[in-house]
C-alpha cells in the first residue's frame, strides 16, 4: 500500500508539474513585458515606417539614460486609443490603465480633454525642455485647433499639408482647389485622397472647405454655432464633381498618406498629398519615389497645425511617460526628428532660445531635394474649430461610403 | 506473473480519474462559459443595456441606428454573398478535386503541396493576392509593358483591380485559396477512413465512370465526415476581418469590418449600434446556415433522383469540365503562392519602378528592421504559439485517456463552439468581461483567448490517431507489470510522438494567424507577427508589409519542418519502425 501511494503522489507531481511546467516561462514573459513603471506604452499611428524607426531610436536612448522603455503601440486611428481610454473611464479604472502616452492633436484632443480623460496637472508646462520653447512667438503651442491647451499636453512637432506631384507626369501642377478639380476631370483615375477618418483624409477636405468658403472666419467658430450646411456646401459641390474621376471610381481610397505616396510612385496616380513637408524628400532618398516627384501649396496657402504628446489620467507609468515626452522635446530628439534624412518633421523649439551649437546643428540640417523652403512654405491657413471635423467626417461617409 | 490486461480500479485509481475528470470540466467551465457570456454581452447592449454607458432600457434602438448607417445594407450583403459562394465553391471544388486527379500522378502530390498552405496565416494570402494582382501588382508588370503596351498601371475605374473591387471576387478568390486546401487535406483523410477503392470498382463494375462512381459513392461518405469542417469554413468565411481588410476596397467593407470600426468609434454610444451589429452577424451565419441546409438537401435530392435514374454523366460536353474543374480548384492557391514571391521580392527591393518585373535595386535595408523593431513581435508570437499548443496538446491528451462516456462526448462536442460562432459576435463581450476583471492586456488572458480557438484544431488533428492507437502495445507493456502512466509516458507516447508534434505545428500555426482575438485580448499592448501585418497592410509601404509577410510565412513553416523531422528522429530510435 505504502509502495503504490508514494506511486500514485509521484504521478500527481509529475503531471502537475507538466500542467505548470509553462508558468515560469509565462512569468518571465510578464515580467519582460507587461505594465511596470519602466515602459512605458505609446499609442501612435503607426502607419509611417520612418516614424516607427524614429520611436525606436527614442526608445533606445531613454532605455540608455533613464532605463525606460517605449512600447509602440501602432495605431491605425488614434480614435481607437482614444475610445479605449473612454471605456476604461466609463467601467472605473482609475489606475493602471492601458495608455500611458498618446500622439494626438485637435479633435482627440479635444475630446480627451471634454471627458476629463488627461492628466489635469499642468505637466507640460514643467518639463525641463519647455524652456527652448517659445509660445509667444508660436501661440499654436498653447492652443491645439483653437483649444487652450492647459499644459494638458506637450508639443512635438509641427506640420503643414504639402501636395506633391510626378514632374515625368504633370508640367504645371494645379495650386488651387479649383485647378486641382479641372486636373482631376481631364485625369480620369490619377487623383485620390486618403479615407476620412484618416488625419490626412480628413485635413484634405478641411483644405477644400476652407479654400472655397467666401468667408473662412465661419470656420474657427464652433460648428452648432454657425450654419455648416451653407458653409460646406460648396465643399460637397467640389466633392460631388470629382467622384467619378477618383482613383478606382472613388469606390477604393487609399488608407493613409503612406498608401497614397505607394500609388504615386507605382504611377498609379500623378498627386499626392501629406502632412509633413519633409515625406517626398525622404521617400526620394530611401528609393520609395522616383526622383521626379516635387511638392507645392496651394496659392492661397494650406493648413497648418502642431501635434503633441498627452499623457492619460489613469496611465500606468505617469512619471516615465513625462520623461519620454521631455526627451521628445528635448533639443536633441528635435534635431533628428527635423532631419529629412530620418523623418522631416519640423521642430516647435525656438532657434533664439537654444545653444549656438544647437542652432548651428539645425541650421545645417539637409533639406532634402523635394522639400520646399521655409518662404516657400509660409502661407499657411489656420485649422478650423475641431468640432467641425465629426460634422465633415459623418457627411462625408454618408455621401460616399453608401454608394 | 502476468497481470490482467483489464482491472477493476481500486479506489486510487478512482481519485486518479476523478482528478482528470475535473480538470476537463475546469477546462469547459473556463473555455466555454465565458464565450456564452460573451455573446450575452453582445445581446444585451444590442437591445440597449449596458448600464457602465448608461443604458438600463430595453428597446431597438441600437438596431434602428445600426441600419440607418451609411452602406450597412451593402455590408450585410457583400459578407452574405462572399461567404456564401466562397463556402460553396470551395466545398465543391474540394469535394470534386481528389476524385478529378485519383490515380493520376497528381492526386499523390497535391498532399505535399497543399500542406504548407494550411499553415500560411489567412492574411498572409491575402497580401499575396494583394502584391500580385493590384493594378501596379507583379502580374502586370512582369507582363508590361511588352504585351499590354502599358508604362503606366492601368486605370481600371469602379472595378479597382482583381483584388480590392466593391464585388467582394478578391475576397473569394482569397477565401477559397485558403479553404480549398484545407478541406481537401481533411477529403484526403477521410479517403484513408472510407473503403475508396473497393467502392469505387464496384461502381466501375456496374458500368458507371470514374467521375459517376466518384460522385454517387463517395461524395456522400466523404459529406458526413466534412459537415463539421465545412460549417467552420462558412462561419469563418462570413465573419473574417483581416482578409477582407486587405482585400476588400475602403468603401465596401463586409459587415464583420464595420462592425470592428463601430467597436473603435471614439463615441462610446456606437458601442450599442456595434453590440446590434454583432448580434446581426450571428443571425446572418445562421441565416446562411440554413441556405446552405436548403441547398445540401436540393443536392442530394438531385443526387438520388439521378443515381435513381442511372445517369451516367457520360456527356460529352462534360468532358470539357474537367481540366476546367482541376485549374478553378488549384488557381486561387497558385496565385496567392506566386503573390507571396511577389512579397518577398518587395521585401528585398530598394527601388521598384513600374513597369519593372523585377525590383531595379536589391537591399536587405529593411530585413534589417527586423533586428531592431520586429525582434520582440517575433518572440511573442514564438512564446504565445509555443504555450498555446503545448497547453492544448496536455488538455487533449488527459481528455483521450479519459473512459468514453456520453457526458464526455457532448463535452467534446462544446469545444467547437468557439468556430461555430463568428467571432465579432462573442469577443466584444469577452472583452468587456476582461475589462471587468481587469485582465484585459495580459499575458493570461491572451493564451486563453488563443486556446479557444486552438484547442478545436489541436482536437481535430490529434483526436483521430490517438484513438486509432492499438491498444495491445500498452497490454504488453501492462503484462510485464508496467504501471499506468508509465504505460503512458514509455509506451503510448513516444509511439504518439509523429501525431503530438504535427499537432503541436497545428496548433501553433492556428495561433500564430489569430487577429481578432489577439487584438481583443491584447487590448493592444501586446502585438504579434499577424497584428503587425495587418497593420501594415492597412496603410504602409510595401517593403515593410513583405518583411512581415516572409516572416509570417517562415515562423510556422519552420515549427512544421522542425517538429515533423524531431518526430522521424525519435522514431529512428524505434527498431520497429525501421
Amino acid at each position: 500500500m505504502k509502495f503504490t501511494l508514494s506511486k500514485l503522489t509521484r504521478k500527481m507531481g509529475v503531471m502537475t508539474a507538466v500542467l505548470f511546467s509553462t508558468v515560469p516561462l509565462m512569468t518571465t514573459i510578464q515580467h519582460a513585458h507587461a505594465s511596470d513603471e519602466k515602459t512605458v506604452y505609446f499609442n501612435a499611428w503607426g502607419g509611417s515606417p520612418v516614424i516607427n524607426d524614429y520611436i525606436i531610436w527614442a526608445s533606445e536612448r531613454l532605455e540608455d539614460d533613464h532605463g525606460i522603455s517605449i512600447n509602440h503601440v501602432k495605431l491605425t486611428d488614434t480614435a481607437t486609443a482614444v475610445s479605449r481610454i473612454l471605456a476604461e473611464k466609463t467601467v472605473g479604472r482609475n489606475e493602471g490603465g492601458s495608455v500611458d502616452l498618446i500622439w494626438v492633436n485637435g479633435e482627440n484632443f479635444a475630446t480627451m480633454k471634454d471627458n476629463g480623460l488627461l492628466r489635469n496637472d499642468a505637466w507640460a508646462f514643467d518639463l525641463t525642455s519647455w524652456q527652448y520653447t517659445d509660445a509667444e512667438a508660436l501661440p499654436a503651442l498653447v492652443t491645439d485647433f483653437g483649444v487652450p491647451t492647459d499644459g494638458l499636453e506637450s508639443p512635438w512637432g509641427r506640420a503643414q499639408l504639402v501636395f506633391a506631384y510626378d514632374t515625368s507626369a504633370i508640367n504645371q501642377p494645379p495650386r488651387s482647389a479649383a485647378a486641382l478639380k479641372a486636373w482631376v476631370m481631364n485625369n480620369p483615375g490619377r487623383f485620390s485622397y486618403p479615407l476620412p477618418p484618416d488625419f490626412t483624409g480628413t485635413s484634405f477636405l478641411k483644405q477644400i472647405a476652407l479654400e472655397l468658403a467666401v468667408d473662412k472666419s465661419i470656420f474657427a467658430q464652433p460648428v452648432d454655432t454657425v450654419d455648416a450646411n451653407f458653409a460646406l456646401a460648396p465643399l460637397w459641390d467640389w466633392l460631388d464633381a470629382v467622384y467619378p474621376h477618383l482613383w478606382q471610381g472613388g469606390r477604393n481610397f487609399p488608407k493613409n498618406y503612406t498608401n497614397l505616396a505607394q500609388l504615386l510612385g507605382d504611377g498609379e496616380i500623378n498627386i499626392a498629398m501629406a502632412f509633413n513637408p519633409a515625406k517626398f524628400s525622404n521617400d526620394i532618398k530611401t528609393g520609395a519615389l522616383p526622383d521626379t516627384i516635387r511638392t507645392y501649396i496651394h496659392d492661397s496657402g494650406t493648413l497648418a497645425n502642431v501635434h503633441y504628446l498627452a499623457i492619460p489620467f489613469n496611465a500606468s507609468a505617469p512619471e516615465a511617460a513625462k520623461k519620454v515626452a521631455d526627451f521628445m522635446l528635448s533639443p536633441e530628439a528635435q534635431l533628428r526628428k527635423a532631419n529629412s534624412d530620418i523623418w522631416g518633421d519640423p521642430t516647435v523649439l525656438s532657434m533664439a532660445k537654444l545653444s549656438a551649437k544647437d542652432q548651428a546643428a539645425f541650421a545645417a540640417l539637409p533639406r532634402g531635394i523635394a522639400t520646399l523652403s521655409e518662404a516657400e512654405l509660409g502661407k499657411s491657413l489656420p485649422e478650423p474649430h475641431p468640432s467641425w471635423v465629426a460634422v465633415i467626417e459623418a457627411e462625408w461617409a454618408k455621401r460616399y461610403l453608401s454608394q | 506473473m502476468m497481470r490482467p490486461a483489464k482491472t477493476t480500479y481500486p479506489p486510487k485509481f478512482f481519485v486518479f480519474r476523478m482528478m482528470r475528470f475535473l480538470v476537463i470540466a475546469l477546462a469547459l467551465m473556463v473555455l466555454i462559459m465565458p464565450v456564452l457570456l460573451g455573446v450575452l454581452g453582445a445581446l444585451l447592449p444590442a437591445f440597449g443595456y449596458l448600464p457602465p454607458l448608461g443604458g438600463y432600457g430595453f428597446g431597438l434602438q441600437p438596431f434602428i441606428d445600426l441600419f440607418n448607417l451609411p452602406g450597412i445594407n451593402r455590408a450585410i450583403s457583400l459578407s452574405l454573398v462572399t461567404g456564401v459562394m466562397a463556402t460553396v465553391i470551395s466545398t465543391l471544388l474540394a469535394l470534386l478535386l481528389p476524385g478529378l486527379l485519383y490515380g493520376s500522378r497528381l492526386f499523390g502530390m497535391m498532399r505535399q503541396y497543399l500542406a504548407p498552405m494550411l499553415s500560411l496565416p489567412h492574411v498572409t494570402v491575402a497580401v499575396g493576392l494583394l502584391f500580385l494582382l493590384q493594378p501596379s501588382g507583379w502580374l502586370i508588370r512582369l507582363i508590361s509593358p511588352l504585351l499590354t503596351g502599358w508604362e503606366r498601371p492601368p486605370v481600371f475605374g469602379p472595378m479597382g483591380g482583381i483584388v480590392q473591387d466593391p464585388y467582394g471576387i478578391g475576397l473569394m478568390i482569397g477565401l477559397i485559396a485558403k479553404e480549398v486546401p484545407f478541406l481537401v487535406l481533411l477529403v484526403l483523410a477521410a479517403l484513408s477512413q472510407i473503403n475508396t477503392r473497393p467502392l469505387l470498382t464496384l461502381g466501375r463494375s456496374l458500368g458507371y465512370g470514374l467521375m459517376a462512381s466518384w460522385i454517387y459513392l463517395i461524395v456522400p461518405a466523404l459529406w458526413i465526415r466534412l459537415r463539421l469542417p465545412i460549417v467552420i469554413v462558412l462561419v469563418f468565411s462570413l465573419s473574417v476581418v483581416d482578409m477582407a481588410l486587405v482585400l476588400t476596397p475602403s468603401t465596401a467593407s463586409p459587415l464583420a469590418v464595420r462592425l470592428l470600426w463601430l467597436y473603435q468609434d471614439a463615441d462610446l454610444a456606437m458601442r450599442f449600434v456595434a453590440s446590434a451589429a454583432a448580434v446581426v452577424q450571428i443571425a446572418l451565419v445562421a441565416f446562411a446556415f440554413l441556405l446552405g441546409w436548403l441547398l445540401v438537401k436540393t443536392l442530394s435530392a438531385v443526387g438520388r433522383s439521378l443515381a435513381f435514374t442511372g445517369h451516367r454523366f457520360t456527356h460529352p460536353s462534360l468532358f470539357i469540365f474537367k481540366p476546367v474543374l482541376v485549374v478553378m480548384a488549384l488557381l486561387p492557391t497558385a496565385l496567392a503562392a506566386l503573390g507571396l514571391v511577389a512579397a518577398g521580392l518587395w521585401s528585398v527591393s530598394g527601388r521598384w519602378r513600374f513597369p519593372s518585373a523585377w525590383p531595379d535595386v536589391f537591399t536587405l535595408r529593411h530585413w534589417a528592421g527586423v533586428f531592431s523593431g520586429l525582434d520582440d513581435v517575433l518572440l511573442t508570437t514564438f512564446y504565445l504559439g509555443a504555450t498555446v499548443s503545448a497547453l492544448a496538446i496536455i488538455m487533449v491528451i488527459l481528455w483521450l485517456s479519459q473512459k468514453p462516456s456520453k457526458t464526455l462526448t457532448m463535452a467534446e462536442n462544446s469545444i467547437y463552439l468557439p468556430l461555430l460562432l463568428p467571432q465579432a459576435g462573442f469577443l466584444f463581450g469577452v472583452q468587456i468581461m476582461l475589462l471587468w476583471f481587469g485582465l484585459d492586456g495580459t499575458w493570461l488572458a491572451l493564451i486563453w483567448a488563443h486556446l479557444l480557438f486552438v484547442l478545436p484544431y489541436v482536437w481535430l488533428s490529434l483526436a483521430p490517431s490517438w484513438r486509432s492507437f492499438n491498444p495491445q502495445w500498452t497490454m504488453l507493456a501492462a503484462s510485464l507489470g508496467s504501471s499506468p502512466f508509465n504505460r503512458f509516458l514509455r509506451v503510448r507516447l513516444p509511439i504518439m510522438t509523429l501525431p503530438v508534434l504535427t499537432s503541436f505545428a497545428v496548433g501553433f500555426s492556428v495561433s500564430a494567424a489569430l487577429y481578432l482575438p489577439t487584438v481583443f485580448a491584447s487590448n493592444g499592448r501586446i502585438t504579434t507577427l499577424t497584428v503587425e501585418a495587418v497593420t501594415l497592410a492597412d496603410g504602409s509601404s510595401r517593403s515593410p508589409l513583405g518583411v512581415a509577410t516572409g516572416l509570417q510565412m517562415m515562423l510556422p513553416l519552420v515549427i512544421f519542418i522542425l517538429a515533423t523531422s524531431l518526430a522521424r528522429v525519435r522514431y529512428k530510435q524505434f527498431s520497429y519502425f525501421k
